[in-house]
């Protein structure tokens, strides 16, 4: 099947050479493309001079945004899996056919890399976990189905997910609202085991001062996500 | 009973509330307050125009409402109709934030298709 490796870049000039020659090692077989959200650093010269397939966002448009249009070239040149990694080096291609099979095999729409699930690897700082499990929680008690690594940026999905992103996708956080949107929509959902690093470069775009604001707009937005997606909408 | 309102404190209102509504419709006339957009401030101008030729409806209003002093009773009325605009505000800016970020997304998928070509053209 045709595969698009979406990779949202803001930034990341230290660690995206790294990110692009491992995918290129471990996953020869799909394409990838990456989302330069309008960095200010030399990202886009480090792209360019590698000769690397990426697309310019003229204005930052933030992870969801950048992410979006991924789903859009994803949508318009006609690829079956879209897989979202991120360009800081958290996401490890040897995982990649691992987070595609259940997709591939119809068993998810979207399957999530999930790093609590062996609990191996970086597990992120206690607060970062109480604010993922909160969300967890939350997503739980909205839709009835426990998704224990809801932040994760590692994920793949179908065609009719592509589509779906194409047309809706979260702004600012945009995680666990795509969780949300796809279960209030009656997509399947599932997690795989997969262990991820510690970001090499770039910042986290959940940053300390701003987890308080995060975790009530998110919790909002997975409120609202949960009124306004049905299942006539999308889904099956 | 209410005293009568003063002369000149009637005319100041009525020539304000005029005025503003004349206002609105020179924006709208110059093409920069579009019809929809202009719908919730016609309202309010009209609204404020009829309470300052006929002080005698807002009095009525008042009795009905049940507030103590009329003029709260004006506040009243403004203040929603302005919480209204605002609202009405957010909603179209987040319309055109919508927009906009289509407008990136697209325009960011054509640009490498422009680079590509161009890359072809020059080899």
């Amino acid at each position: 099947m045709k595969t698009l490796v979406i990779i949202p870049c803001y930034n990341e000039q230290d660690s995206i050479v790294r990110v692009i020659d491992n995918l290129k090692n471990n996953a020869p077989q799909v394409d990838y493309l990456i989302v330069n959200d309008c960095s200010t650093d030399n990202t886009e010269k480090i792209l360019k001079a590698n000769g690397y397939n990426y697309i310019n966002n003229p204005i930052n448009l933030g992870i969801g945004g950048g992410v979006q249009a991924g789903y859009k070239y994803a949508a318009q040149y006609g690829y079956d899996i879209a897989v979202q990694m991120d360009g800081d080096g958290q996401h490890d291609p040897k995982y990649l056919s691992k987070v595609i099979a259940p997709v591939e095999s119809g068993e998810f729409d979207m399957a999530i890399g999930s790093r609590f699930i062996e609990k191996e690897g970086f597990q992120t700082s206690f607060m970062r976990r109480f604010g993922i499990n909160i969300i967890s929680t939350l997503i739980l008690l909205l839709t009835g189905k426990r998704i224990k690594d809801t932040t994760s940026g590692f994920r793949a999905c179908n065609r009719k997910l592509i589509e779906f992103f194409a047309a809706n996708y979260a702004d600012d956080y945009p995680e666990p609202e795509a969780i949300m949107a796809c279960l209030a929509s009656g997509y399947k959902v599932g997690e795989v085991a997969v262990v991820m690093e510690e970001r090499q470069g770039g910042v986290s775009s959940i940053r300390s001062l701003k987890s308080a604001y995060y975790m009530i707009k998110v919790c909002l937005a997975l409120i609202v996500g949960r009124i306004s997606f049905s299942k006539k909408k999308g889904g099956n | 009973m209410m005293k009568p309102i003063n002369f000149s404190l009637h005319a100041i209102l009525i020539i304000g509330a005029v005025g503003f509504l004349l206002f609105i419709l020179y924006l709208m006339k110059k093409g920069k307050l579009e019809v929809k957009y202009s719908i919730i401030w016609l309202a309010f101008s009209l609204c404020m125009i009829i309470f300052a030729c006929f002080p005698y409806t807002v009095l009525v209003l008042n009795d009905i409402a049940g507030v103590i002093d009329p003029v709260n009773f004006i506040f009243f009325t403004q203040i929603i109709f302005i919480l209204l605009i605002l609202l009405s505000v957010s909603a179209v800016i987040s319309g055109f934030s919508k927009k906009i970020k289509q407008l990136a997304q697209a325009n960011a998928i054509l640009e490498k298709r422009v680079r590509e070509l161009e890359e072809k053209m020059d080899k």
